[in-house]
């Protein structure tokens, strides 16, 4: 998912730079005190997993985790991916600094789509909150992959053609991070519930059965 | 009292979690490393060979070549085979830059420089007629056995022995290139909790100097 330098043209690196850098405006105002440590380890859980890496057909494949960084984070996913792209690009010369703005609205937007689309969902019931989380992370990957493919369509020409072909790549990773951020939420319900967001505190002490 | 317990245990439980999938999980994982694509070239006499890979070892199967000349003229295009190699003959022998694009958005370049050709003739340094003196030195008889060659035929002789000798070490050197150390992911995590740090310092900062104007 990290487009290296020198692949896309000037407009779409612009462009790219741009829209990350009012995401990040916007996730910096709304990461409060509270937020900013649950920020820090989601930023290192991402920087770390695309060293997780499934080796698929002819080329590999690495986990992204953005799905369930854009559910816990929100908009706060813009500051943590950026700041884990920019380590990534220094560090392990994945990606670069031109395409760092591009790299980041690949994987940060469908953060914030997935935080609007399946956070309420995953107060609910088991039986929507670990569908919704599936979903959650599977189109974190997907809509990663159309948004690569419409930053590469200016110069491979076919968007349809390299959507898929990201689309299809990415598949096992999908189901992957499916599963890891089903599990992730069914721990945190269980755990620390305000992990989540729209988590509203229940008034009894549910946590010792009244023994206290 | 209960409920500190309960949640202290639970805390501990999210902290070995989360430390687990920091930390060890990517050093269980043996093939641990992502999404980047590298080309290696070298070149026997005037024949470039290259070889690409994505950083894990997977070879770039069928990824396409571009070869520039140092003007940025494009002199040849390519395929690499199944085994992710491409040979050519160099169409010139001076310096080439070697791009390789594996599509959806990842490729990279490598320069072969026109040294690295054995016929590029070089100038010959002033350190060399010193060398030529001490190896023939004038008047000096043949030595029954002795075969003269000129210092240029020794020079290509050499070069090309160096290069037949050096090539699976320059290979070899390329192949251990694999990518992230660990101390790069150490690093990287550090560079974010220190950046946590410095959210939480400024929040203090502001908060105790907007809040409490009295107690300072």
């Amino acid at each position: 998912m990290h487009i290296s330098e020198g692949v896309l043209s000037g407009p779409v690196l612009l462009t790219g730079g741009v829209l990350t850098v009012a995401g990040t405006a916007i996730g910096l105002k709304k990461l409060d005190f509270e937020r900013i440590a649950r920020a820090g380890i989601l930023s290192s859980a991402f920087f770390v997993a695309s060293l997780i890496h499934v080796p698929v057909g002819p080329s590999s494949v690495h986990l992204i985790l953005n799905g369930i960084v854009g559910l816990i984070l929100g908009w706060g996913a813009f500051p943590a991916i950026l700041v884990a792209l920019f380590l990534q690009g220094m560090l392990f010369q994945f990606g670069g600094l031109t395409t760092l703005g591009v790299n980041t609205l690949i994987m940060a937007l469908p953060a914030v789509v997935c935080y609007y689309s399946f956070g309420p969902l995953v107060q609910q019931g088991n039986r929507i909150a670990l569908p919704a989380a599936f979903a959650c992370g599977f189109m974190g990957i997907f809509l990663g992959a159309v948004v690569a493919g419409a930053a590469l369509m200016f110069t491979e020409e076919n968007f349809l053609e390299v959507t898929l072909l990201m689309v299809s790549a990415h598949l096992p990773v999908m189901i992957i991070e499916g599963l890891m951020t089903a599990f992730c939420v069914a721990f945190f319900r269980k755990v620390q519930p305000d992990m989540l967001p729209h988590f509203k505190a229940p008034k009894t002490d549910f946590s010792c059965n009244g023994r206290s | 009292m209960c409920r500190v317990d309960c949640w202290g245990w639970h805390r501990r439980f999210t902290l070995i979690v989360v430390v687990m999938v920091l930390f060890v999980f990517p050093l269980v994982v043996k093939q641990a490393f992502a999404h980047k694509v590298t080309i290696f070239a070298w070149v026997e006499g005037d024949t470039v060979h290259t070889e690409s890979k994505f950083s894990g070892g997977r070879v770039a199967k069928q990824a396409s070549i571009e070869v520039y000349d140092r003007t940025g003229a494009l002199l040849l295009e390519g395929r690499t085979d199944d085994e992710g190699r491409f040979v050519f003959k160099a169409p010139k022998q001076e310096e080439l830059r070697i791009v390789l694009v594996a599509g959806a958005g990842h490729r990279n370049e490598w320069v072969v420089k026109a040294e690295e050709f054995a016929g590029h003739v070089r100038p010959v340094a002033d350190d060399d007629t010193v060398l030529s003196k001490q190896t023939e030195p004038v008047g000096a008889t043949p030595l029954p056995g002795r075969i003269d060659i000129s210092r240029e035929d020794l020079q290509t002789m050499i070069e090309a022995a160096l290069e037949k000798q050096l090539q699976p070490v320059l290979r070899r050197l390329y192949q251990m290139d694999e990518g992230p150390r660990l101390a790069d992911i150490i690093g990287g995590i550090g560079y974010i909790l220190g950046l946590v740090g410095l959210g939480a310092y400024i929040h203090f900062r502001r908060r105790s100097t907007s809040e409490d104007p009295r107690a300072r």
